[in-house]
């Protein structure tokens, strides 16, 4: 017994040195699971919800963006505090958020009073079907899926974009009748561990026009602590239509 | 070196084109040139061997290969202001009626106007020292007459040498990630991985990781109905990044195709060079890449 105990500590050491120390999706994360220590300095509380979410394997889908969210420095410095508490204390109490957990994907959404208004991430799709793929042409893919059921006269898509991590795939997807953001979060799930942001301020979050010429999107993908995430933030936040300031606004 | 005319004939040597001399050959002309002691050379020709024996031969008599007016490859030189530019020399050779780099015989005759502006060595490689504009200039010598012994003469090519700033100037690809189909609920098409990269006006990659390239694609010719859509991605520490390309159209697989202008902005700032894509079914290149 003693030998085999060996055995399985070789195999262990062996297994955990080959493989990368990249970030994998907790598929059914625990929010109230306590973190003894989460500290970033100077990241906008975008990216230090990624920073969270690739040292605790947690994956994000974040519905509430403004551009101060996305660029904004800040200190954050939180201890013994539960999963739920620290992604509230990122965002600060200027930002009412609600969390939600589909398919092991954490999801933040705006927390809104009264019913809730038209949402272009709650559009069912019918019916989306994948091949298996990187992460960012499967992520095209649904886009280009939405548009179509949206806007079924347009012929066809010239694409355009960031490739990101061509080893990270995922797929196939054979899926009826799943709102765009379920669809995210399993494309999120799946991947090395990621985060799905979208790339529109949450004041036009119902405006369907915008689909006409952009994707309403972007999946980010875990990079590790050296990862430089700020670039590719203050690109989804350029992208943003004026007025996304108005935080405040109800 | 000698070489056996006969021998060449009798015995059917062939050349390194396999061709042979004809068995019959009793007379015609021939040329010698140093393939790589270019400007001046060192090849002289000797006498011929004279065979009673196998028919007349006579003495040999040369015509020089001249080089006439000699100029910088650049001119004016772009240098990086605290990078390197390399300039040379190019001369036209009557012989082969082409111009030929003749940057060898212009060694160690190399000073610049002004060594605040720009310094070079004796290869010619200028350094951006000060942003500026000066001149390169260069000495050398060529052979210039068709006198019997082949004379040199001096040559003293000049130019400008301009040093800048690097600018981000042009995005161009730079190498081929990945291709092939795909197919969507549209139909199908192709879809690329390029490795773009942020360069600057000397063609050089602009170094600097974090910079947001936004582009914005313009169809004219559209036979595969595309829409265009904007996109973005970020620079690492080379100004290169991986950048998707794709079309997916019910046109596809039919033949057709559509071409898109590419704007780039890098950090919001607008990029003078605009790509143009060609998407068909089965390809897509950037400026013919």
């Amino acid at each position: 017994m003693r030998n085999a105990n060996c055995v399985l500590w070789l195999v262990y050491l062996l297994l955990g040195h080959a493989m990368p120390a990249r970030a994998t999706c907790n598929t059914s994360p625990d929010l109230s699971a306590t973190i003894a220590e989460f500290r970033t300095s100077q990241t906008s509380r975008v990216e230090a919800l990624i920073r969270l979410g690739e040292k605790h394997n947690l994956c994000f889908g974040i519905e509430y963006v403004d551009r101060a969210l996305l660029t904004e420095p800040a200190d954050f410095q939180l201890q013994n505090s539960t999963v739920q508490s620290t992604v509230e204390s990122i965002f600060g109490p200027e930002y009412p958020i609600r969390i939600e957990q589909h398919y092991g994907v954490i999801e933040i959404t705006r927390k809104t009073r009264g019913t809730k208004a038209k949402n272009i991430f709650d559009f069912v799709i019918p019916k989306w079907e994948s091949t298996r793929g990187m992460v960012q042409m499967v992520s095209w893919l649904l886009h280009i899926q939405l548009v179509t059921d949206l806007n079924p006269q347009i012929r066809g898509f010239g694409a355009h974009g960031r490739a990101g991590d061509m080893e990270d795939e995922v797929g196939p997807f054979n899926e009826h009748n799943q709102p765009v953001k379920y669809l995210l979060d399993k494309i999120v799930a799946q991947s090395k561990g990621a985060v799905w942001i979208a790339q529109i301020p949450w004041q036009q979050i119902g405006n369907l026009r915008l689909l006409e010429n952009r994707r309403v999107w972007t999946i980010v993908e875990y990079g590790g602590p050296s990862a430089d995430y700020r670039g590719l933030l203050s690109g989804i936040a350029a992208g943003l239509e004026s007025g996304s300031e108005s935080k405040h606004q109800q | 070196m000698w070489i056996d005319v006969g021998k060449l004939i009798r015995e059917h040597v062939p050349d390194k084109n396999g061709k042979t001399l004809p068995a019959d050959l009793s007379s015609g002309s021939f040329e010698f040139r140093d393939l790589t002691d270019i400007g001046v050379g060192s090849l002289f020709e000797g006498k011929l061997i004279y065979d009673k024996t196998y028919g007349h031969v006579t003495y040999g008599c040369s015509l020089c290969c001249v080089y006439n007016a000699p100029f910088l490859a650049f001119n004016p030189l772009g240098i990086p202001f605290t990078g390197d530019s390399q300039n040379g020399v190019t001369a036209y050779e009557n012989c082969s009626g082409i111009y030929l780099d003749v940057s060898n015989q212009f060694l160690y005759g190399w000073h610049t106007g002004s060594t605040a502006i720009a310094t070079v060595n004796y290869m010619g490689t200028h350094h951006g020292a000060g942003v500026g504009s000066t001149t390169s200039n260069t000495s050398g010598y060529l052979t210039h007459s068709y006198a019997r012994n082949c004379p040199a003469a001096r040559f003293t090519p000049s130019g400008g040498a301009n040093v800048q700033v690097p600018v981000p100037t042009k995005v161009l690809p730079i190498a081929t990630l990945s291709q092939g189909v795909i197919i969507c609920s549209n139909g199908q098409g192709w879809n690329r991985i390029f490795t773009n990269q942020l360069q600057d006006q000397f063609g050089r990659g602009y170094p600097h990781a974090g910079i947001v390239m936004a582009d914005i694609l313009s169809f004219g010719t559209n036979q595969l109905g595309l829409s265009p859509e904007t996109g973005s991605a970020t620079t690492n520490s080379n100004g290169s990044w991986g950048d998707f390309y794709a079309d997916c159209t019910s046109a596809c697989p039919s033949s057709g195709q559509s071409n898109a202008l590419q704007t780039w902005t890098y950090n919001g700032i607008p990029l003078a060079h605009a790509n143009t894509v060609i998407y068909k079914c089965t390809s897509i290149t950037i400026d013919g890449f």
